[in-house]
């Protein structure tokens, strides 16, 4: 009775704090809930397409070439062309389920900070309970109902807030890979009621730490006036067995490193290693209070200008009472570290697309179809007869992609390009060769020098691998980046070995055009008008391409948006409740003299000082997050993806961290300049 | 002219018939270098009286003027600006800035306005109140009475016009009490302040140049006891003259 009676109470008069933590489990709830839904429903999708699914390949007829290798030294070492893309793909999905959870745990972060304080702040009214006869558990019965009101209105909020959501998303295009459109959505509800009620749990959680230390408090000591109590408050600083213990967890995991990764699939070594970088993460969050003191003091002298009352206020503040900000600048520091990490990501795939350009696609025009269209050289006749012309066969289905072209017009097509080093190696191709891209040659475990064995469905040959190259030979396909990289070049003299499986020379053109700089919208003018032929320049092709990465990792984007707003949330939440601690400093400071306007600066400085560091700390976290995701994206897809941090990353990092606490902090910094001091400042 | 006049000042708190009317038309002068006490029960409208003087908050009707400058004339602006440059306020809860020590604490009127902190004369303002060896110290190193005794350096550190004491001697012991009361006596003099201070105890107010009664929200002026007549016995007498 007297349980619900003070829970209603003491949520609605923190409302503020009440709805931060409704937020906290709401948003958080509804991104897992959101990411759950796009992925099932983006596995449902890309279980019945053949280009998505390599267990449909598996039919018992011939339905592609033969490719066997036979490498020259050492031990056949191929890897199962069936998994590759597909694990690929399951990397981005654990990636993005684990990736969602930053939204929960930001939004835990919330929860288990504002039960903190604000069971601390009625400690008083927790002593007067106890001095008035209220049991323990009446008083643990209290707070218990509040977080269980809290994390359950929280989850149904977030379960509910999760299906618009996800029809957004799904109709805005997103999905967990990038690769299909979700048409119509099929939620998996039971999954989602399970993630709503850990939602709620993390509530329930968060009330224990908080309870268990008011249940101990001294009464008699509590219910004396505070002016009365002399015992000077030492901060909670890290111990020194936790500093230890996280150097000496990374160098042992270190040594084990290259056992697991190599008795582990690449699935599992990904989890393994992301699920250590997100205990890394809630390792460094204990490290935060005493970094947010030392190096924010250190800052805070360096950095902060502004009027001198405010500048020392704040130093002071950092240095003596850091770990109370350190929630926010632990969130600001994960949402933005996760946020770098995931642009350097973004960005190494896209300077690999803009290397990969350089090499195969720049200077070229391609012209390809998405129904097998063939163009005869009787079609060609339009064209400008300076614009060279290779024409390629259609590929031979999936994982074994093969084509063929003549070798003296890839000879002539690579000339044109004025590339020595595409000239050098087109002019390698013939009857007996074969020029492999670099992903196919990983994939058969072949290098340049080594043979390869093309067996159709009534005869085979063995061909020499002259050249392991992206320079010459590619085309577009439609499908899988990765899959259009993945090819063996043939010459059209050994086409009958691929013939029952693909088109014939002319499925494919790729042009260039010796005389520089080609017109090559006039070019395509005089090329015969069919159904889905595409026409496109290679530097099309390349911006198009960066413009898919971007798609494709817009679920990430999705993800950061809302744990950036639940940081802010937080940020909002911990300057309010900063400012009721603080009510009777602040009223002292305007009855010394400072206006409104100061005191409204005071607090816009103390955000901005949230996020310039938790923007300082990202960065620096962010670094070695990106260089392991690289290196995770190497090991997985095997794509020349090189660490590269552009400057402005660092700048726009720390800005938007600042912007975003700054922004979070105005609500606080009007409430603390409208503040009645008269009251606050007279009485203890 | 009086550093601080006060005329016909009503102050009504709540709405409706939660209604409560604290001052029904006050009225008090405090001249340069008098120090003026100012008794009566809890709930009397004291400390109402004592922020209006202050500009922390705003009269209902009649006017507050501050070295002739009317309060009502200005906005929270101009009252924060005349609150810091020419008001001193000292506390019964001592009210230091946890955060800073205690010779911050009196730099921060200082740093409020903006000047460059003058650490002499605050070292001197600490040495006045005899806490010049503490002036390292945090305030949650102090007791409740250095505590006020650096409240104190700090009202007094850019010597304000006007003094304004809420029961400074509320919280601390009888001895460190007198020697608050010394203390402001001495700076008074020293300085020609004004200074309205808010007590309940008999013995500080004796120690006052006039003390005035309020009860029910007024003074009445026929109540004041000053010059030679003020003594403990006669403050009690007044007190239980007025029933309070």
């Amino acid at each position: 009775m007297i349980g619900n009676f003070l829970a209603r109470k003491n949520l609605l008069s923190d409302r503020f704090a009440t709805v931060c933590m409704v937020l906290g489990v709401a948003l958080g709830t509804a991104t897992v809930n959101v990411v759950l839904a796009l992925d099932s429903n983006t596995r449902r999708v890309e279980s019945t397409e053949w280009s998505t699914n390599p267990d449909l390949t598996a039919e018992s007829a011939q339905t592609t070439i033969g490719l066997i290798p036979q490498p020259k030294n050492g031990p056949l070492n191929t890897l199962d062309p069936t998994k590759e893309t597909h694990e690929d793909y399951q990397v981005m999905r654990s990636a993005i389920r684990l990736g969602s959870l930053s939204a929960f745990l930001v939004g835990a972060l919330i929860v288990f900070f504002s039960l903190a304080v604000v069971i601390e702040r009625r400690k008083r009214e927790v002593a007067l309970l106890r001095s008035l006869g209220a049991s323990r558990r009446q008083i643990a019965g209290v707070f218990v109902r509040e977080a269980l009101w809290v994390g359950i209105i929280g989850a149904i909020v977030g379960f509910v807030l999760s299906v618009p959501l996800t029809w957004m998303a799904a109709a805005a295009g997103i999905t967990t890979t990038g690769r299909s459109r979700i048409g119509w959505i099929w939620f998996p509800w039971r999954d989602m009621i399970a993630v709503s009620s850990i939602g709620a749990l993390t509530a329930l959680l968060g009330v224990i730490p908080p309870v268990r230390q008011i249940l101990r408090l001294d009464v008699t000591q509590t219910l004396r006036p505070g002016f009365l109590e002399s015992k000077h408050e030492r901060p909670p600083r890290t111990s020194g067995t936790t500093l230890i213990v996280l150097p000496f967890s990374l160098l042992l995991y270190g040594l084990m490193r290259p056992f697991f990764r190599e008795v582990l699939p690449s699935l599992a070594f990904f989890v393994l290693e992301a699920g250590l970088v997100v205990l890394a993460l809630l390792g460094l969050l204990v490290l935060v209070p005493d970094l947010t003191r030392f190096i924010g003091g250190l800052i805070g002298r360096a950095v902060v200008r502004g009027p001198r009352a405010a500048r020392l206020l704040i130093v002071r503040r950092v240095e003596k009472q850091g770990h109370e900000m350190a929630w926010s600048v632990g969130g600001v520091m994960l949402v933005f570290a996760l946020l770098l990490s995931l642009h350097i990501s973004t960005h190494a795939l896209k300077q690999e697309v803009v290397r990969f350009g350089e090499r195969a696609t720049r200077r070229y025009a391609f012209v390809y179809s998405q129904y097998d269209t063939v163009l005869s050289p009787a079609a060609l006749a339009g064209l400008d007869p300076a614009v060279k012309v290779a024409r390629f066969s259609g590929r031979t289905p999936w994982p074994n992609a093969v084509l063929a072209v003549r070798h003296d017009e890839l000879l002539e097509v690579a000339r044109a390009t004025g590339r020595e080093n595409a000239t050098a190696i087109a002019a390698k191709l013939d009857d007996k060769s074969v020029i492999l891209s670099t992903l196919m040659a990983r994939r058969l475990g072949l290098v340049e020098g080594d043979a390869l064995t093309l067996a159709s469905t009534d005869r085979s040959r063995t061909l020499q691998v002259v050249a392991v190259t992206d320079d010459v030979g590619f085309v577009p396909v439609i499908g899988p980046y990765r899959n259009g990289k993945t090819y063996a070049l043939i010459d059209a003299a050994n086409f009958d070995l691929i013939q029952p499986f693909a088109h014939d020379l002319g499925a494919a053109l790729v042009l260039a055009d010796p005389r520089g700089e080609a017109d090559w919208k006039a070019i395509f003018r005089a090329l015969p008008r069919r159904n889905a032929l595409i026409k496109q320049s290679g530097e099309a092709f390349e911006a198009l391409r960066i413009e898919e990465t971007d798609r494709d990792f817009v679920v990430f984007d999705v993800i950061l948006a809302l744990t950036t707003l639940l940081a802010a949330v937080g940020i909002a939440n911990q300057l309010v409740l900063a400012v009721h601690g603080r009510r009777r400093e602040i009223a002292l400071l305007r009855v010394l003299g400072m206006t409104a306007s100061q005191i409204q600066t005071m607090l816009l400085f103390e955000g901005a000082f949230v996020g310039l560091l938790g923007g300082g700390l990202a960065v620096v976290l962010g670094l070695p997050l990106g260089y392991g995701s690289l290196a995770a994206l190497r090991v997985v897809s095997a794509f020349d993806v090189r660490f590269e941090l552009p400057p402005e990353y660092v700048f726009i990092t720390i800005g938007a961290a600042v912007v975003l606490a700054m922004a979070a902090a105005l609500h606080p910094a009007r409430q603390a300049a409208a503040a009645r001091s008269a009251e606050s400042v007279h009485y203890e | 002219m009086a550093v601080l006049s006060v005329r016909g000042v009503t102050q009504s708190y709540g709405l409706g018939e939660a209604k409560i009317a604290v001052l029904r038309g006050v009225d008090l002068d405090v001249e340069a270098g008098e120090l003026c006490a100012v008794m009566g029960p809890s709930g009397a409208g004291k400390s109402t009286l004592l922020h209006l003087a202050a500009g922390l908050d705003v009269p209902d009707a009649g006017a507050i003027e501050v070295l002739g400058t009317k309060l009502g004339s200005l906005d929270d602006q101009g009252r924060t600006l005349l609150r810091r440059d020419r008001i001193g306020i000292v506390y019964q809860f001592f009210n230091l800035v946890s955060n800073l020590t205690a010779l911050e604490n009196v730099l921060l009127p200082f740093m409020i306005a903006e000047l460059e902190p003058d650490v002499a004369a605050a070292e001197r303002a600490l040495d006045r109140v005899g806490m010049g060896a503490r002036k390292k110290h945090l305030p949650a190193q102090l007791s409740g009475g250095e505590m006020q005794l650096v409240s104190i350096a700090r009202a007094i550190v850019r010597a304000p016009a006007l003094v304004l004491a809420d029961e400074p001697t509320g919280n601390v012991n009888v001895a460190t009490g007198r020697r608050i009361l010394t203390l402001l006596r001495e700076v008074l003099k020293e300085t020609r302040s004004a200074m309205m201070m808010v007590t309940h105890n008999p013995e500080d107010a004796a120690r006052a140049d006039r003390v005035v009664f309020m009860k029910d929200g007024v003074i009445p002026s026929e109540s004041a006891v000053l010059g030679p007549d003020i003594d403990v016995a006669r403050i009690h007498e007044r007190l239980r003259e007025l029933g309070i």
